[in-house]
């Protein structure tokens, strides 16, 4: 009689078989080496870059939209190498009214600067000042972008700015460096400098089949606006989103967390196998895909 | 689009890692202290470990696209850590395969940004052929939830006990043991289906 013994064996076997498969190698590309090693450079050198700042704000004038599989349009990877002069990367202003200056380096708890779950791809492009970006979906699934890339001025005191303008300071730095963020502890220095650096970093969006926002992160450079970055520990972001705030604790290195203010989205950190948090997202608590 | 690099060795698995990056107690490597010996060492890492996990990332996330995407993003993430790393984990490449799997586990694929997999056109509309287009098992597993997937790639792929999948993922045996019953209920349950419709095809 087949106790389904034979059966189990049977299907083990075949998922070695199939784990064993060539088919599962894939060639690498000539190359592909140097650009993780160049990847992993521009990753350290934004991190140590924001912690030498001390924290230091100033934020965004070049924004270039690269799509990945589903779509054509690719942006370059704009690098403008510390300089007196201001920044000669391209501003494209937007024709109405500018929205409110945002902190590119804050996630949540509606979105990053001014980009916001459930935007749309207009909204979205009319934000980064870049034309509207065509996309498809093969079966109804989300998409992600690549990246939306800003360029980061680092300098002491705050650029508030726009996705797309610059605008003037209009208040005295503030805020401490959030937990984790790499950044120097204390206050950020009064203005006076004169040279400007860029650090080139990305925000991942991913799309809904409709066509809206229903995740934002991917940058080293985030920390939420209770403190937690990149770098903080698992235990740091259960002290902060303890569970009277509902947190879900995924049990793996995955952790989510409610939002304060903002009850229709959570937070997801990303750890690593040290509880080290590696990447935070904004998520909409129920997307529709 | 670059050109093909000739496959790798038959047995591109690279479970271990060259002895020079394979732990803390080698003394054949000496740790990298000026900058360009970092990442010159990490070069060199990433050069001999990347076929490996490109066909780790396959079986994980079941198409190369999200396979190339994982294995630059961790590769990526390590190399900025590239000292600390090595300090903290001495088995560089373990934690490069773990971490692949939290990520690969994280609700959302990461974007392509980059094509560390030749021959895939950068401007595709239409999906690639899949290679695995008339293996039913591959399709079946597919279909599992990224966390069972990653059990059994983990059982499968890597031979990994319960005890080392449940240290992997940070949760405990008795999950492991309930998503991999699960996992086989449903691979089972669509070979099956599959071999059904096969019968009546014919």
């Amino acid at each position: 009689m087949n106790d389904g013994s034979d059966d189990r064996t049977d299907l083990d076997g075949e998922l070695r078989r199939l784990f064993a498969d060539d088919r599962l190698t894939l060639p690498v590309a000539q190359g592909a080496d140097q650009v993780v090693v160049a990847g992993a450079h521009r990753r350290r050198r934004r991190r140590l870059t924001v912690a030498a700042a001390g924290g230091v704000i100033a934020v965004v004038a070049v924004v270039t939209m690269s799509l990945g599989l589903s779509g054509v349009v690719r942006g370059t990877d704009r690098t403008v190498s510390a300089a007196s002069k201001p920044p000669s990367v391209t501003l494209t202003t937007t024709s109405s009214a500018a929205p409110a200056p945002a902190d590119w380096r804050v996630i949540g708890p509606f979105g990053v600067g001014s980009l916001r779950l459930g935007m749309s791809m207009s909204e979205v492009a009319k934000a980064a000042g870049i034309g509207r970006p065509t996309m498809t979906t093969q079966d109804g699934s989300c998409k992600s972008l690549t990246a939306i890339e800003y360029a980061t001025f680092g300098e002491a005191g705050r650029l508030p700015v726009t996705g797309s303008t610059m605008v003037a300071p209009t208040e005295a730095p503030s805020s401490s460096p959030p937990v984790g963020s790499g950044a120097a502890p204390g206050a950020v220095q009064a203005s006076g400098a004169s040279a400007m650096k860029v650090i080139p970093f990305r925000i991942e969006l991913t799309v809904s089949p409709n066509g809206g926002i229903v995740r934002i992160g991917g940058s080293e450079l985030l920390h939420t606006p209770e403190g937690i970055g990149i770098g903080a520990q698992y235990t740091d972001v259960e002290k902060v989103y303890p569970n009277s705030a509902r947190p879900q604790v995924v049990k793996s290195l995955v952790l989510e967390t409610a939002v304060p203010g903002n009850p229709a989205a959570i937070y997801v950190f990303d750890c690593d196998g040290y509880g080290t948090v590696m990447d935070i997202w904004l998520e909409e608590a129920k997307p529709n895909c | 689009m670059t050109a093909l690099v000739p496959a790798a060795t038959p047995d591109a698995r690279l479970r271990s890692a060259p002895a020079r990056f394979a732990g803390p107690d080698t003394d054949q490597r000496a740790e990298p202290t000026t900058k360009p010996e970092v990442e010159e060492d990490f070069g060199d890492f990433v050069r001999a470990v990347m076929p490996g996990l490109l066909r780790y990332g396959h079986a994980l996330t079941g198409n190369p696209h999200d396979a190339a995407d994982l294995v630059q993003g961790v590769l990526e993430r390590i190399g900025a850590r590239w000292s600390s790393v090595l300090r903290r984990t001495g088995d560089p490449l373990a934690y490069a395969r773990r971490a692949m799997v939290n990520a690969h586990i994280s609700r959302w694929r990461r974007t392509r940004r980059e094509n560390l997999v030749a021959d895939l056109p950068d401007t595709a509309v239409v999906w690639q052929p899949d290679r695995f287009a008339d293996e039913p098992l591959w399709q079946a597993l597919r279909s599992l939830p990224p966390r069972q997937r990653a059990v059994i790639v983990l059982r499968y792929y890597e031979d990994l006990s319960e005890a080392e999948i449940a240290a992997t993922l940070g949760i405990t045996k008795g999950t492991v043991k309930s998503q991999a019953n699960k996992a086989m209920t449903t691979l089972r349950s669509r070979m099956g289906a599959a071999v059904a419709e096969r019968g009546e095809a014919r």
